[in-house]
């Protein structure tokens, strides 16, 4: 396949393109946003008047100023916008400023004074779940439950030959984008509000900031592409509501862009968790009982942590056909940071304990880890992970396959022992659902035109984070149609001139550009060839669309500039939900990607250091579109991966952040990505599918964090099951004899 | 300072630039053969200069250790060595450099580990000048820094040695270095005494682990308990000792 710049490529890598965060516009005001002291506190008082005195200081807000909604949530609004009586962690936002500069604004921040009662800190599940907890929200401290239950578990674990029993835990893990959260914020002339901010959904920051500041949806427009990054991170609000109401306040454009350490404090993480997995096996290595526990830290908000712990459940037995399944999951508040939407969705989370368990279990029967998947691993035709219908494909089986060569492969070559390190090799597999999942609301569509100026415009409401959706959209576009990318204008990222597509999120981008084009082609061709029909008095049937205009036996016979002159536009729309499985089962999913990940590490024996020196990934996915887009998405998932497993982790002390900034919280540097990042993409689906190129935004980094884990295992002996792993533990377990050799 | 700053510490309200002052970014072989460097050389000029990679292998390599390029290219050597828990200083300890101050009434020049056991100029507005280090000919030099990344990322554990044996394979002179973190790197004198003189027997080698640990009294942190520390100082100077017995 043909290896194509993006569109976006050449200005990105010259530095020449303008984010939403280098604007400015003339007499633009810097905001601030104050943010609470403390982790969980009441407000006793709450004075600007000393800030508002500071010269240069243009507008101050505090909940008073909110004229509608004090609250924002994707699903449920109960963060509050600015807060009045009391704080639920330290991103809390009290107050924002607008001055004539950032040093007047962060000036400002100082003088306002807030009087606060501290309160008891429920910085842990556990804590916030202890029966004296007080109530961080008026439903109590469970956020939300979900479950799963098939067979008789107990009975199925009664029958068991052996049953494995581990509690892992994961870290919070920071999306870490490169453009911290922010933009500008313009009051228009005719009462309307142009908002300059990046998100991966314009038309439901438009709905949540109408809510906000009272203010019809039609008078706001979100310009929200391209992002510097996002992975989930800027789905929810940000800093848009203080922009808004300060832009209103003052009448003046207002710019609001994060530092690291603001971003760090007030941006959502991935949710931590601790699992507990009992699994248990028969005499052939048959899986007969799968019990899981999930307890989710939240933190203060929901956002979408609901949906985040329904999808945990839902992959608790991944790939694996299990008689009995029980699985309970817990999404808990707290006073720590507030958890939400990061690539991978509660699947990274639950695939690393299933897999960890995987390893386990054979080597508690004493088979071949790879044998004991083959054996259990879903066929075309079986159920999903809830027993509803899915797209039938052999996706599990073919990565499976595919990593089972490449670690034979690997195992064959290991690299000679030396004195200080060991080597070992480890796999894992996955599946991961695409879009939100039955029973939720998740409409797509596009637009396809001819404009007055003869450009084929293909208009969605996607966003650009630098995931390449815009590749995706040119290569799908030219394909269906066979016109050259030349001949395309694609528009995105502004809701005054997109149709809604729904969020960009999920790995749904790709997919539902493609279902798109497979829906506007037929019409919109079927238009464009009357008219050239009409234009030439050639037959209809004899014309195509081509490089450049409509061709007629290799030759173009009419550019799309002839054919568009002097008529109305063509337009062609459509919009239709994200394929779901027929069984209404709630939050199951339909469309899966798999992946094969074999990795191999090196472990310092004297350090407790480990080096992944090899990353293999078998991805299933449907037909690639964009092989290097493709190839981004799983080693930049890949290496996302890797700083989950080895480094990443926002240590939060008493609700406080430990890593306040990027010089702590460390995420890989080029020298921690292994040289051999290697991809095999399986691209065959069965020839009844006709759901087409899934996405693959997340599926890069769900299963990277076993398979290091069992590579630890296979070098040293040493089984985690705790995220990240630790130098610190790694050395203990050595010391404690599992390893002597060469040791002092 | 820059770094500082980030973390909410303000700048000093004003500033003397010693940029423009040639003389002290400048290396220069002395007429001893030992190498002098100019405080103010900029760390990659140091780490690549054809004197500092012929003559003292180990200090190019260490200050590669240091930061990233960008780092590199601003931060001095001499900033470095003050900063007091700087890469380059566990290197620069082992080969027993000398550092040069300028002072009121003269130059004055002292041991660096002098300097460093009590972290004060020798007089009142001293300028260092310049960092003179020996061409370690006649021994072997170790070096290793252990961060939580590969690189551009503060020294968890970090150890230097300079050792040179005698004909009769006993140690004629040793010098263990360990730091990290914010421990300033020291030398570890009670386990250096316990060597010479004395052939590197596996027996000795085992036996120096706990004195390591206990000299070293490296502190922890969030990230790296003090026990993780002295381990690896330990494990990291032993398995140098053992390796090129």
């Amino acid at each position: 396949m043909e290896k194509k710049i993006r569109p976006d490529g050449r200005e990105k890598v010259t530095g020449r393109l303008k984010y939403l965060t280098d604007l400015t516009f003339p007499e633009m005001l810097w905001a601030k946003v104050l943010r609470s002291a403390y982790p969980h506190a009441r407000i006793l008082s709450l004075s600007t008047e000393k800030a508002r005195k500071l010269p240069g200081v243009r507008a101050i807000i505090t909940h008073e100023d909110v004229p509608a909604l004090n609250g924002f949530g994707i699903v449920t609004p109960d963060q509050p916008v600015l807060c009045k009586d009391v704080v639920r962690y330290v991103g809390d936002a009290l107050a924002a400023v607008a001055a004539d500069s950032i040093e007047i604004a962060a000036r400002a921040l100082e003088l306002i004074e807030v009087h606060y009662e501290p309160l008891p800190v429920l910085d842990s599940p556990e804590k916030a779940l202890a029966k004296s907890a007080p109530f961080l929200h008026p439903g109590g401290n469970v956020l939300h439950r979900a479950g799963f239950q098939k067979g008789d578990i107990q009975a199925a674990f009664s029958q068991c030959a052996k049953i494995v029993e581990e509690t892992y835990e994961v870290p919070r893990q920071l999306h870490a984008y490169m453009e911290t959260e922010g933009g500008v914020i313009v009051p228009e002339k005719d009462g309307s509000l142009t908002v300059y901010v990046g998100t991966q959904h314009g038309f439901k920051d438009r709905f949540q900031l109408s809510r906000i500041l009272g203010m019809p949806e039609e008078k706001i427009r979100i310009i929200s592409s391209p992002m510097g990054g996002s992975f989930g991170g800027k789905d929810e609000l940000n800093i848009q509501p203080y922009g808004a109401l300060l832009a209103l306040a003052t009448g003046r454009p207002v710019k609001i862009h994060q530092t690291r350490q603001e971003s760090m404090r007030s941006s959502i993480k991935r949710h931590p968790m601790k699992i507990t997995m009992k699994t248990g096996v028969d005499q052939t290595g048959r899986l007969r009982a799968h019990q899981t526990t999930i307890t989710a830290d939240t933190g203060a908000y929901a956002t979408l942590g609901p949906a985040i712990l329904d999808f945990a459940v839902e992959h608790a037995c991944g790939p694996y056909i299990i008689d009995a399944v029980d699985t309970k999951g817990l999404s808990v508040f707290t006073n720590n940071g507030v958890s939400g939407e990061f690539r991978g969705f509660g699947g990274n989370q639950i695939t690393f304990a299933l897999e960890g368990q995987m390893d386990r279990l054979a080597a508690a029967i004493g088979m071949d880890a790879l044998e004991l998947r083959r054996l259990n691993i879903r066929r075309k035709e079986d159920p999903g992970p809830l027993g509803q219908r899915i797209a039938p494909t052999n996706g599990a089986l073919e990565v499976l396959e595919s990593a089972a060569r490449v670690y034979h492969a690997k195992k064959q070559h290991m690299p000679k022992r030396s004195t200080w390190k060991r080597t070992g090799t480890g796999l894992a597999v996955t599946m991961h659902g695409g879009g939100l999942g039955f029973g939720r609301m998740d409409p797509a569509g596009g637009r396809l035109s001819l404009t007055e100026n003869g450009k084929v415009e293909i208009a969605f409401g996607f966003e650009e984070a630098g995931q390449g959706i815009l590749a995706v959209i040119e290569a799908v576009t030219t394909e269906a149609l066979g016109c050259k990318k030349e001949d395309l204008s694609i528009v995105i990222g502004d809701t005054a001139f997109v149709p809604s597509s729904g969020s960009t999120t999920a790995s749904r981008g790709t997919s539902m550009v493609w279902h798109s084009l497979q829906r506007l082609k037929g019409p919109f061709i079927k238009q464009l060839l009357q008219g050239a029909a009409q234009r030439t008095g050639i037959e209809e049937e004899e014309l195509s669309i081509g490089p450049g205009g409509i061709w007629k036996e290799g030759r173009c016979m009419l550019s799309f500039e002839s054919l568009a002159a002097g008529k109305e536009p063509i337009v062609v729309s459509t919009q239709f939900d994200f394929p779901v499985s027929p069984d209404p089962i709630d939050s199951a999913h339909f469309l899966y990607t798999y992946s094969g990940v074999v990795a191999q590490v090196e472990v310092d024996l004297l350090t407790g250091k480990i080096k992944v020196t090899e990353l293999h990934q078998s991805t299933a996915a449907g037909p690639v579109v964009n092989e290097l887009g493709y190839r981004g998405q799983i080693e930049g998932g890949g290496v996302m991966a890797l700083g989950y497993t080895l480094m990443e982790d926002v240590v939060m002390k008493e609700g406080q952040y430990a890593t306040e900034n990027l010089d702590s919280y460390l995420i890989p540097g080029i020298g921690d990505v292994p040289f051999q990042l290697e991809l095999e993409a399986i691209e065959t689906l069965p020839l009844e599918d006709h759901y087409g190129p899934r996405g693959v935004g997340e599926i890069g980094t769900v299963a990277v964090a076993p398979a290091v884990a069992n590579a630890i295992y296979d070098a040293i002996g040493f089984r985690v099951s705790c995220l990240p792993v630790k130098p610190e533990a790694v050395l203990q377990s050595m010391e404690r004899g599992i390893l002597h050799e060469n040791r002092f | 300072m820059q770094m500082q700053r980030e973390q909410g510490v303000s700048f000093p309200p004003h500033l003397i630039s010693l940029e423009r002052i040639q003389e002290l970014a400048d290396i220069e072989e002395t007429v001893d053969g030992s190498i002098r460097i100019g405080a103010l050389t900029d760390l990659e000029s140091c780490r690549t200069h054809p004197l500092v990679r012929r003559k003292c292998p180990i200090l190019s390599e260490a200050i590669g250790a240091i930061a990233s390029p960008a780092v590199r290219n601003r931060g001095t050597i001499g900033g470095n060595v003050l900063y007091g828990v700087g890469d380059a200083i566990p290197v620069l300890l082992a080969l027993d450099a000398r550092l040069s101050w300028f002072c009121e009434n003269g130059i004055r020049s002292e041991w660096i580990n002098d300097y460093l056991s009590k972290q004060e100029a020798p007089a009142k507005a001293a300028i260092l000048t310049d960092i003179t280090v020996a061409s370690p000919v006649k021994g072997r030099c170790f070096f290793r820094k252990i961060g939580r990344r590969e690189t551009f990322v503060p020294s968890v554990v970090t150890v230097a040695m300079y050792r040179e044996m005698t004909d009769r394979h006993t140690i004629k002179e040793i010098r263990m270095v360990a730091g990290g973190g914010v421990n300033t790197p020291r030398r570890l004198k009670m386990c250096e005494r316990e060597l010479i003189g004395k052939e590197l027997t596996d027996d000795l080698i085992v036996s120096l682990s706990a004195g390591i640990k206990e000299e070293a009294a490296l502190i922890g942190d969030v990230f790296a308990s003090a026990d993780y520390r002295r381990t690896v100082a330990a494990n990291l100077l032993l398995a140098a000792l053992q390796s090129d017995r």
